[in-house]
């Protein structure tokens, strides 16, 4: 079992606080997707063993490409790739693209999962962050897509933001919870470096985000998904039982993943590489057929690392024994340490799982950082 | 003799001495262009990163005029207020020196002090007018300032460019024609007078010396006269880019002596090398022992590098004698070592040379000068930590060391630095128009106050356009108070400081701010208080942590943030814990930067 990630790096506008890599001209996008169709034809013998399960469309913005150049470039891909019969195939779409015809389109080249980047219910708040789409055009995008007989749709939501009350972000969560969408990923706001966001923070023109109003409507979020019986599962990441995004879950889990695209991430259980994250740069390479990519081999301890990081954000939280497998003796190197979180009230032990609870969410990072290896020096 | 002349440079830092210097080395032959990388004579990373000379150095250049060949013997001069001891002794081994004034900027207080010790010296100044060739030079207006502060006639001063090379030849020219030769006798007993030395690991301690009489020769028995000890003459030789044996270093030269020394402490500069067995009947005059100014603790961050630092510090000892230190204790910082520097850019050079010689990362605490207490018993005693000062009931008075400070700048800057001085504790002693446009402002304060952020203000209410200078006049009594830091109520005795009574609340609410800003939110609340006594003079709360999560753990994002936590995690272990909090290397030197 492995995921295919594709990066469509091309978008209208410039969200002021994205730091993925996009670039806002569209000129070079067919010129992309062939490239992107190059690596993967290069690939193709490395990932011939594996069996796809899950396809993921993000960026940038996907919803750009045209419906009859998206369908025959899937068609490309899975013929250069070996996919399971049942797979998940999610599209990253703006509000302002979606439409019955589109929908359709996607849906019968083989997407089954859109991921909808509303933000926020809010028209001066996506002013705000200067977003490409209306609040109305969410709603219409969120309607169109839920009657096209689309198997599954994600919500993007962005809280913890100064123009967001707690009284919004309530109905924001619940107007979600009861749209039919199966699915929300909520991010708290971020001042990420390089972003127009950090820079006018940096000027004093725009505020920082406010750590207190984020903590507070992480708990919201925490109260309203309960109430709405649906599953908190990743810290950012809450679903109707049994609509778990298979393909992001591939990334904590550490099943094998292949990205294509400039920017793209890829790991095979051993290694993880990156793409070059220029377009220019990436089409060069597509051109001359030599792929360079950055990569880091990950050692046991930087394995054990990942494993504390990425596991003690899920509902499950960290199975002991699995970090045992990686470094024995974890768990009584780190006894004083777990014993700590538990008393502190951040995390239970169940079962042989080290699980943070409703306050411990709020600090996964520092809790995850206490358990991690770090050499001397 | 009479074909040697012997001169330095005086200049302001960034005036363009080094780039002038190295066209000197060039247009003699001494190095050639591909040998000649930018500065040569700055040859410790750190003076090159920071633009200025720290350490002296000497380097010869045979030069040929009108058939002649002449010996010039360069001796580099520290371009900075710490080392002004130093400079003295650069300059009383020569007969001359250029004056080289940055045509757009004009005289500073550094030159000008540095000026009036070699005027006193009874040194032969060339003015030089040096970067000509900029467009915001003002050759008429720096002209009328030199001519006004040297009494010399305009057409003395030579235009030249350091970037150009223009007017360099002029310069060797005039160096022959002005400066007078060096006059010594050669028959008389050894007599040389030391104006720097150098550690190198493998010849240990190698002294830089003119000769004022007799010689000095490969094998001789030696005694450096205030030190009191003899050595044998190992090597002897003179200054090239590298070092030249010769057999011997005649009266009026500039030459070098290895003698298997260890330790730089036993190689003072301004000390007289003598014949052992013949000596010269007076030692030269103007030597002191070097004395440390400024002091401060430096602690290992991990407390179990302490016997590593004391390592670290001892091999710095052994090629910087004014570095001082002896061991002591805190109890927010455990073990380390309290120590002296000749001023704030010394201690800076310490620190970061230790960081980058040594791979120590260490805590600086919040320096301060040295105080004399007098106690109600008679006792005196030397205050170099704030913990040592006597508690108030046992104390009958405290002094302080103060200084006379000269800062030059433009008329439109006087009020603001006026008061800036005053806030600092200063008195106007002196105002004087050099030009129509500069003046100059003597003040006496405590020298206490130069350490806290002064310089930085200085520069920031003038726009750049003060320079300052200053010397030692002695201790005097003052009202001065110890304030201590408390973190939750447990005092930190690392972030203690002696300050002025009157300037306690003031201080005492700005350190309270900026500790605020410094130390990071932590799980539970932080009270941070400042306290003279028993009495709480100011108070800041720093508020829980509320979150620490990252938003997004992606595919892309997951190697980021792991990289990312792991650095977080090892800088966590740089952090100090005092009681429950942990502080960071930053706060402890907080009270430097209380207006950032």
């Amino acid at each position: 079992m492995a995921g295919l990630y594709i990066h469509i790096p091309f978008c209208r506008k410039a969200c002021f606080y994205c730091n993925f890599h996009f670039s806002v001209n569209q000129q070079g996008l067919s010129d992309m997707l062939e490239g992107i169709l190059l690596e993967a034809e290069a690939e193709a013998d490395v990932w011939s063993a594996q069996e796809f399960s899950s396809l993921y469309l993000g960026g940038g913005t996907p919803s750009l490409i045209p419906p009859d150049v998206l369908s025959q470039f899937l068609d490309a891909i899975r013929s250069r790739l070996n996919f399971a019969a049942q797979g998940e195939f999610t599209l990253e779409a703006n509000p302002d693209d979606v439409t019955k015809e589109l929908a359709s389109a996607w849906l019968a080249s083989g997407i089954n999962r859109i991921s909808l980047g509303i933000q926020s219910f809010s028209e001066e708040e996506l002013r705000w962050m200067n977003r490409a789409h209306t609040a109305e055009q969410s709603e219409a995008a969120l309607n169109t897509l839920l009657d096209s007989g689309i198997h599954s749709v994600n919500v993007d939501l962005i809280y913890g933001s100064p123009l967001l009350s707690d009284r919004a972000w309530t109905d924001s969560l619940r107007r979600v919870f009861h749209s039919g969408a199966d699915h929300l990923s909520a991010y708290a706001l971020t001042l990420e470096t390089e972003t127009p966001y950090k820079k006018l923070v940096q000027q004093g023109k725009y505020p920082a985000p406010d750590e207190d109003l984020q903590a507070r409507q992480f708990d919201i979020l925490m109260a309203e998904a309960a109430a709405a019986g649906w599953e908190h599962y990743e810290i950012s990441n809450l679903c109707k039982p049994g609509f778990r995004a298979r393909h992001n879950s591939a990334y904590w889990y550490h099943l094998p993943y292949l990205g294509l695209g400039p920017s793209a991430h890829s790991y095979d259980g051993r290694r993880r590489m990156w793409n070059v994250a220029d377009n220019k740069l990436y089409m060069e390479q597509a051109r001359q057929g030599v792929w360079s990519r950055m990569d880091e081999v990950l050692d046991l301890p930087t394995r054990l690392n990942e494993l504390v990081m990425t596991r003690i954000r899920l509902a499950e939280g960290l199975v002991l024994e699995e970090a045992e497998q990686l470094q024995p003796g974890f768990s009584a190197r780190h006894n004083t340490e777990l014993q700590a979180f538990q008393q502190r009230g951040w995390a239970v032990l169940e079962g042989g799982a080290f699980r943070l609870t409703a306050q411990g969410r709020h600090f996964a990072d520092a809790v995850a950082a206490a358990l991690m290896q770090v050499e001397e020096g | 003799m009479e074909h040697i002349r012997n001169f330095c440079i005086i200049a302001h830092i960034d005036h363009g001495k080094s780039t002038l210097a190295d066209r000197l080395l060039e247009y003699t032959h001494t190095v050639d262009k591909r040998q000649l990388q930018a500065q040569v004579l700055d040859d410790m990373d750190l003076e090159r990163e920071r633009g200025i000379t720290i350490k002296s150095h000497a380097i010869q250049m045979g030069y040929k005029l009108e058939g002649q060949d002449y010996i010039l013997n360069l001796i580099d001069t520290p371009g900075h207020v710490d080392f002004s001891y130093e400079v003295s002794r650069s300059i009383a081994a020569c007969e001359g020196a250029l004056l080289v004034v940055d045509a757009s900027q004009g005289i500073e207080a550094q030159t000008i002090s540095n000026l009036f010790m070699a005027i006193e010296h009874g040194l032969t100044i060339i003015p030089v007018l040096n970067k000509i060739d900029l467009p915001s030079a003002m050759p008429e207006e720096v002209s009328d300032q030199i001519v006004e502060l040297l009494g010399c006639k305009r057409e003395e001063i030579l235009a030249a460019s350091g970037k150009t090379g223009m007017g360099v030849h002029e310069i060797l020219r005039a160096i022959v024609d002005r400066v007078p030769a060096p006059k010594g006798d050669p028959n008389a007993p050894t007599k040389a007078l030391i104006f720097d030395s150098v550690f190198n690991p493998f010849r240990g301690i190698i002294a830089y010396y003119r000769v004022l009489d007799g010689s000095i020769r490969k094998g001789q028995h030696v005694r450096f006269m205030n030190t009191n000890r003899d050595y044998l003459a190992d090597e002897v030789g003179i200054l090239k880019l590298e070092m030249m044996p010769r057999k011997e270093v005649k009266a009026g030269d500039v030459g070098y002596i290895i003698s298997g020394i260890k330790e730089a402490k036993e190689v003072e500069v301004g000390d007289t090398i003598t014949d052992h067995l013949h000596p010269t009947a007076e030692a030269i005059k103007g030597f002191e022992h070097v004395k440390p100014m400024v002091f401060a603790g430096i602690y290992p961050v991990d407390t179990e590098d302490f016997e590593e630092l004391r390592e670290a510090m001892l091999k710095l000892q052994l090629n910087d004698a004014s570095l001082v230190f002896e061991p002591e204790s805190s109890a927010a910082l455990g073990f380390g070592f309290r120590c002296g520097f000749l001023g704030m850019l010394h201690m800076e050079i310490i620190q970061e040379r230790l960081e980058r010689e040594f791979n120590m990362t260490v805590i600086t605490t919040v320096p301060n000068v040295s105080y004399i207490a007098y106690t109600s018993k008679g006792e005196v005693v030397m205050v170099n930590n704030p913990s040592d000062l006597p508690p108030v009931e046992k104390t009958d008075y405290v002094e302080e060391p103060f200084i006379q400070a000269s800062v030059i700048t433009k008329g439109e800057f006087v009020g603001s630095i006026m008061s800036l001085c005053m806030e600092k504790r200063g008195v106007l002693k002196n105002q004087v128009y050099l030009t129509s446009d500069r003046v100059e402002l003597t003040f006496e304060m405590p020298l206490a106050e130069i350490v806290f952020d002064f310089y930085d203000k200085l520069k920031s209410i003038s726009k750049g356009y003060a320079s300052f200078d200053y010397f030692p006049i002695g201790y005097r009594e003052s009202t001065l108070v110890k304030m201590d830091i408390m973190l939750n109520a447990k005092p930190v005795d690392a972030l203690s400081a002696i300050i002025h009574r009157d300037n306690a609340f003031d201080l005492g609410k700005k350190i309270c701010k900026k500790l605020r800003e410094l130390i990071p939110r932590q799980q539970f609340e932080i009270a941070i208080q400042a306290a003279v006594g028993a009495k709480i003079i100011a108070r800041e709360t720093l508020s829980a942590l509320r979150k620490d999560v990252t938003a997004k753990c992606y595919g892309g994002d997951i190697s980021r943030k792991r990289k990312l936590l792991e650095k977080q995690k090892a800088g966590k272990k740089r952090m100090r814990q005092v009681g429950n909090v942990e502080i960071p290397q930053s706060a402890f030197m907080a009270v430097l930067k209380l207006d950032e």
